[in-house]
């Protein structure tokens, strides 16, 4: 399981952040959680993953950080039910270009997809 | 003996860097508290911001704080363990206080060029990295 490179983090998602705490869309205890997460040193899996932090969503890919979700609270679920994203456990391989920063649709497509392969498993 | 250059050199420096084998000594002995005094690096050395171990050990007194440097170096004695697993509390405390400080302070500054020199600063204390942009 690799280590997630923070060197590698994207400008566009640093960005991202930097409004949304500016904005306080993200607050300052969140950000104290992501700080301290990130000192733990984490391991992630080789594929998608995505760690909940309250008002905002770390999504990466191993061990590249892709997209920040600030406004996808809990995906619906095919079956119209709302749950929230779990820790670190999307189960299916997507293509690394899906989860280039931004494109929502794209995410919510790929959570969408998890959870119906996960309702399958 | 430090000397006052190389104590004036310590403290003018950002990160302090702490070897791989005291950061493993330090969590043998202190547990998975000493994550929160700083980032690890990729080669297990960790690096500790300057001003969280001065503002740690401003908060202890000077005898705990030389209890402290006892215990960081060898000390095995069990009545001494507490003093060191202080310090440590204390500069995983201050390196929270800070990043809380920097928030508010960026959220409340009007000059954007200010508030971008402070997210810079946020972004080193959450990420561990000098992003150059």
């Amino acid at each position: 399981m690799p280590y997630i490179d923070w060197k590698r983090l994207p400008r566009k998602l640093r960005e991202h952040m930097r409004d949304r705490l500016r904005t306080r869309e993200i607050t300052e205890d969140d950000m104290l959680k992501l700080m301290n997460w990130i000192s733990t040193n984490p391991k992630v899996p080789e594929g998608a993953w995505c760690k909940d932090f309250g008002t905002f969503k770390l999504v990466g890919y191993g061990a590249l950080p892709a997209t920040l979700l600030t406004d996808v609270r809990h995906p619906t679920t095919p079956f119209g039910r709302s749950q929230p994203i779990r820790l670190l456990i999307l189960p299916v391989k997507v293509r690394l270009r899906e989860l280039a920063v931004c494109p929502r649709s794209h995410i919510r497509r790929l959570l969408e997809v998890t959870w119906e392969v996960k309702a399958r498993m | 003996m430090l000397t006052f250059s190389q104590f004036i050199e310590g403290i003018a420096r950002k990160d302090l860097t702490i070897p791989r084998a005291d950061v493993e000594r330090m969590r043998e002995r202190f547990g998975d508290k000493v994550l929160k005094m700083g980032h690890l690096q990729e080669d297990g050395a960790m690096l500790v911001p300057v001003d969280c171990v001065l503002e740690a050990a401003r908060s202890l007194g000077p005898q705990t704080l030389t209890e402290a440097a006892e215990i960081l170096k060898s000390g095995q004695m069990a009545s001494m363990l507490q003093a060191g697993e202080a310090l440590v509390e204390r500069v995983g405390e201050a390196r929270e206080r800070k990043l809380r400080e920097l928030v508010r302070e960026f959220q409340a500054e009007s000059d954007e060029t200010e508030a971008h020199s402070q997210w810079k600063q946020i972004e080193k204390l959450v990420f561990g990295v000098d992003y150059l942009d």
